[in-house]
């Protein structure tokens, strides 16, 4: 970036500018260690692209949304530490987002993205819950502090909340004794099905186990579940039933692996 | 002081409202040990007006993909007759529409299956802010 391609006007905030890039360095030494996940909703290509590098010199990840809407669907179903959120989206706004957020309980740090940062617009954005905003265009020593305040160091500390699904099991260790009689009678079912060409009963049995499995930490159980679900929606009947079998024989090997354990 | 909290699980899934029954708890644990969860249930979508009376519900989680009837529509029932309560929605998708729907419904809450604990934490907060409030 060179000084003769900045506006006129940019000249009174030049000291500001310096003051920040300062920031910046100092920051940049810190904001390596930075880890958590953060979901990222702006409708600008050049802002996304912008703060995507910035975040990249963090150990935090990013998950992508295109719009509101996209943005409420994944905050919904992931774990995220921060939102950073475009005001202005198609489909659904930024403010109708956070709007949807607040009403459903989702507690997540959430900041706007926005050029229109008078008085009334800020007051308007923290009325709807937002935390803060970050004028655009982006600031990186701003966005270096938003992250710092939310973001967890992962060198000084761990995230305390990351009790984790293991943690389920053990105060329900009958659960997992439930989980595996489930298991096969699924097993059994599936089979079943994949004989009889039932596709209505493997969509029905690959719905439970996707809805159930991840949450006992069987996460590639849930994810071959998903894979068959989609194929069998979209009638690709063949390739579901290939990853039906697939997934049975997974289903079975767990199956087995447990009987092991529990002889020992 | 303890808090009793008596909570209404809606699945036709017995083992789904087991795995929601075990994070609720394992969240509740972590986050106080001043709570006191009693669970209760239902498999269908039927007489939910009259368990919730009976039972004196403060907090429920409703599956939309019920056998009989749309928990859309049991939401809607239930806010007739009880504005206030927390409702909070269980699904297997979190397709726009669903989302959309249960918004405008009046959900207090949207969690997807397979849990996250952040997300059911996250419902137990804004259930315990709500009771703050009143």
């Amino acid at each position: 970036m060179t000084d003769e391609k900045l506006p006129e006007n940019f000249n009174e905030e030049s000291a500001s500018v310096k003051e920040d890039e300062q920031l910046l360095i100092e920051n940049s030494l810190q904001v390596s260690s930075l880890a958590g996940r953060i979901l990222l909703a702006v409708n600008s290509a050049i802002n996304q692209e912008l703060i995507t590098n910035a975040l990249e010199k963090t150990a935090a990840t990013v998950d992508l949304a295109e719009n509101g809407q996209e943005a409420l669907q994944k905050a919904i179903s992931g774990e995220f530490d921060l939102i950073l959120m475009d005001i202005q989206m198609p489909v659904m706004d930024g403010k109708e987002a956070k709007a949807c957020l607040q009403q459903l309980g989702i507690d997540i740090p959430t900041y706007a993205l926005t050029a229109d940062n008078n008085a009334a617009d800020i007051e308007e954005y923290m009325a709807i819950g937002f935390n803060g905003t970050l004028p655009t265009p982006v600031n990186i020593a701003q966005l270096y502090q938003v992250l710092t305040q939310h973001l967890r160091d992962a060198v000084k500390k761990n995230n305390p909340e990351e009790s984790n699904q293991a943690d389920i099991l053990e105060t329900a260790p009958k659960l997992k004794t439930y989980f595996f009689t489930e298991l096969r009678k699924q097993h059994a079912a599936i089979a079943d099905s994949i004989v009889t060409s039932n596709y209505n009963n493997l969509i029905k049995f690959t719905h439970v186990i996707k809805g159930t499995a991840g949450s006992l930490g069987y996460d590639d159980l849930t994810n071959m579940a998903e894979r068959c679900l989609t194929l069998l929606r979209r009638e690709q009947l063949e390739q579901g039933l290939q990853n039906c079998i697939k997934l049975n024989s997974k289903i079975a090997s767990l199956i087995s692996e447990n009987d092991k354990r529990e002889l020992k | 002081m303890s808090i009793n909290i008596n909570v209404l699980l809606i699945d036709d899934v017995e083992y789904s409202r087991e795995i929601l029954r075990a994070t609720l708890t394992s969240c509740i644990n972590t986050q106080s040990r001043s709570i006191k969860a009693s669970f209760y249930h239902s498999s269908t979508g039927q007489s939910i007006i009259q368990q919730i009376e009976s039972q004196e519900i403060d907090l429920v989680y409703l599956d939309i993909n019920l056998p009989d009837i749309s928990g859309l529509d049991v939401l809607k029932n239930i806010r007739v007759v009880f504005p206030k309560l927390m409702v909070v929605m269980v699904s297997g998708e979190n397709s726009s529409e669903n989302v959309r729907n249960a918004i405008a419904s009046g959900a207090n809450g949207f969690i997807v299956k397979p849990f996250t604990s952040q997300r059911v934490t996250d419902s137990l907060k804004s259930y315990l802010k709500k009771q703050n409030k009143v």
